[in-house]
């Protein structure tokens, strides 16, 4: 019964997710900086420099670094177990990741075999150990909900993205290997974006909605449809080559993406609790963001020629669809952590509850609105400077905004942390030393 | 740009990124069928290749003589140089 | 025969719709409806702890034979919903509807990653350890009926 003890008590402590969540902003402002300088090529093509070490900022530096920082706090609450040795192996992941987005990011700009080489090894270690530990130590039990189904699914799209990266990496570092790069570099994107990241919001969204907002549950039978079609659709466009028709395995990718979109369409829309939170409307954008990606991929599935759609694919789904549910979730859970340590800290001592902070003191919802915001001003002058180059540097900055709003959230909680936590510790003291 | 032949040369073995890819797209705007262009590379230029093959270009890579790598790009359909 | 989990959830299902009832009241603004729903969420949230801090928990435990395991967890979390649920109702008392809203939300995420753990992983395993699973429901059914 040990075990079970430990599952069920994995509140990881605040500095866990926090050191993920604090960095993330950092690597963001890098992407819009390096849009504004290279604003001329940074979105012309998609093997361009610029676009390539863009885009894994963006991917790796923002959006798998909060995904495996929240990994920490949801998969227990999920279900799943807490991860395995939590503060120690946040402590070897987050470098590694940081390390790693960067020196890839640097290495895909210049070229440079050095960095290329440490950014493969250091992200190849991080993220493909993090995704087989999470993978084998939590995910492996029966038991758990809905989340879990499509959360195992993108563990595997996570330890595969990995592996293919780490190829295209010491592919691009030592030509002399010979790797079919353009094949695989299709590859390695379909499954990062459709296997992984799809799948991962997929699940969280599954157990996380019909709870929070008190909406019609999506059914078991429903949620494993949908994250099957979406896994073997990625799947299938990813590695199908000659012998599959990409046609098949895009129409599998398709319809579930657009059934599971249009599914947490109306269950938000059916929601009993009507607050208007910024977390609802961005469930909602992304629902729509994803819609708006299917009906773009489509069009570029059946042949419409234009690289630039290759782009606006990227942008509409890596920066609409998924970074807008990372950046609302990311207040909710850092304020809710924040909130729950504190207050059992309190449970001790009720004379200091009156120094408890709400979770909207902790990240209120004033920030949240002007962070989903400034984060859709961000992606539409994203999308307009893929269509129209000129607009280019108003895009990175931005860009530049968007986490910097994300940054001073982050950086207020934690100090709002810090303060309610000291003052927490002195009235416990104070009061401690009264006979 | 020097020419030899049908051919063109580009040396960008100098060049920081994303210079070399810039220049090389500009010179391939303007390649006319029957030629090819021979860029002249300190390394092989694996995005640009990945590129190409979109481009519906052919490429041949090979040791060069003035720098380390040469690339030498071809429409499709055109003899190979 | 209806499972521990199913009637359980389903009583975490009617505090939600409790509490939803209660957060649309506070924005409509009207007194006496106010303090209504917020008795009629009180009462359901008392009746689910009881449920399950009276009746279930106890079985659990000495199916077990752990009394430090997750129901010990639970009972924490408990309180901690009960320190917000008396810190909203102090604020209600005060007439500090914003600041009653904020407690409710942020009571809300308490109560669903709480709700999700025992779906998840208590209820289930209730339902494996417990027994006579048919006379543990009637009691936890029993208290708070009145």
């Amino acid at each position: 019964m040990k075990l079970v003890t430990l599952r069920i008590d994995a509140l990881p402590p605040m500095r866990v997710p926090l050191r993920f969540y604090l960095t993330a902003p950092v690597f963001g402002m890098l992407a819009g900086s390096l849009l504004l300088v290279e604003s001329d090529t940074a979105l012309a093509s998609r093997w361009m420099p610029a676009a390539l070490a863009l885009t894994h900022l963006l991917t790796l530096g923002v959006l798998a670094m909060v995904m495996v920082g929240s990994l920490f706090q949801v998969l227990p609450v999920l279900g799943g177990g807490s991860i395995p040795g939590t503060g120690r192996t946040a402590a070897v992941v987050h470098p590694l990741l940081t390390i790693g987005s960067g020196s890839l990011g640097y290495g895909l700009l210049t070229h440079s075999a050095g960095s290329l080489t440490l950014g493969a090894a250091t992200l190849g270690v991080g993220l493909g150990g993090f995704a087989i530990l999470v993978g084998t130590r939590v995910l492996r039990r029966q038991a758990g909900g809905d989340a879990l189904f499509a959360i195992r699914l993108a563990a595997l799209g996570m330890a595969s993205t990995a592996a293919l990266g780490l190829v295209l990496a010491l592919g691009m570092a030592w030509p002399s290997l010979g790797i079919p790069f353009r094949l695989w570099t299709d590859a390695h994107a379909l499954l990062g974006f459709g296997a992984l990241t799809l799948l991962l919001v997929m699940g969280v969204s599954f157990q996380v909605v019909p709870m929070f907002h008190v909406a019609p549950p999506f059914g078991t039978r429903t949620t494993r449809v949908l994250s099957l079609g979406v896994f073997a659709g990625a799947l299938g466009l990813a590695f199908g080559g000659e012998l599959l028709d990409p046609r098949w395995p895009g129409a599998a990718l398709g319809l579930a993406s657009t059934a599971y979109a249009l599914a947490l369409l109306t269950r938000l829309h059916r929601r009993r609790r009507r607050r208007a939170e910024p977390l609802v409307r961005a469930w909602q954008l992304a629902a729509t963001l994803l819609l708006v990606t299917i009906a773009v991929g489509t069009a570029h599935l059946s042949g419409v020629g234009d690289p630039r759609l290759q782009i606006l694919l990227a942008a509409l789904f890596g920066y609409g669809f998924a970074l807008t549910v990372v950046l609302a979730m990311l207040g909710k859970i850092a304020a809710f952590l924040a909130f729950t340590h504190l207050q059992r800290q309190c449970l001790r001592a009720p004379e200091a509850i009156p120094l408890l902070p709400t979770m909207d003191d902790i990240v209120g919802s004033r920030a949240a609105w002007t962070q989903l915001g400034v984060h859709t001003l961000a992606l539409v002058a994203l999308c307009a400077a893929v269509l129209w180059p000129a607009s280019a540097p108003l895009a990175g900055a931005t860009m530049i905004a968007d986490f910097a709003v994300c940054g001073r959230n982050m950086l207020g909680a934690a100090l709002r942390y810090r303060r309610a936590e000291r003052a927490i510790h002195e009235t416990i003291a104070a009061t401690g030393q009264r006979p | 740009m020097e020419w030899e032949g049908s051919a063109r040369v580009l040396d960008v073995s100098g060049l920081e990124a994303p210079e070399p890819m810039v220049r090389a797209l500009a010179a391939l705007r303007e390649l006319p069928r029957g030629s090819w262009l021979v860029l002249q590379h300190r390394r092989v230029p694996i995005p640009l290749l990945a590129m190409l093959d979109e481009m519906g270009l052919r490429h041949r890579t090979r040791p060069g003589t003035a720098t380390d790598v040469e690339v030498l790009i071809w429409h499709d359909g055109d003899p190979e140089p | 025969m209806e499972s521990l989990a199913t009637f359980l959830s389903a009583d975490h299902r009617d505090c939600d719709a409790a509490l939803t009832r209660f957060e649309d009241a506070i924005r409509a603004g009207d007194p006496g409806a106010i303090q209504q729903t917020f008795d009629a969420f009180h009462r359901a949230m008392v009746r689910h702890f009881a449920r399950e801090e009276d009746a279930l928990f106890p079985t659990f435990e000495a199916a077990t034979g752990n009394a430090h395991g997750p129901t010990a967890v639970m009972r924490m979390e408990h309180d901690q919903m009960r320190m917000v649920l008396a810190q909203l109702e102090a604020e209600l008392a005060r007439g500090e509807t914003s600041r009653s809203l904020a407690h409710a939300d942020t009571l809300m995420v308490l109560v669903q990653q709480h709700n999700m753990k025992e779906e998840q992983i208590l209820y289930p395993m209730c339902d494996q350890v417990c027994g006579d699973a048919a006379e543990l429901l009637a009691r936890i059914r029993g208290i708070g009926e009145d």
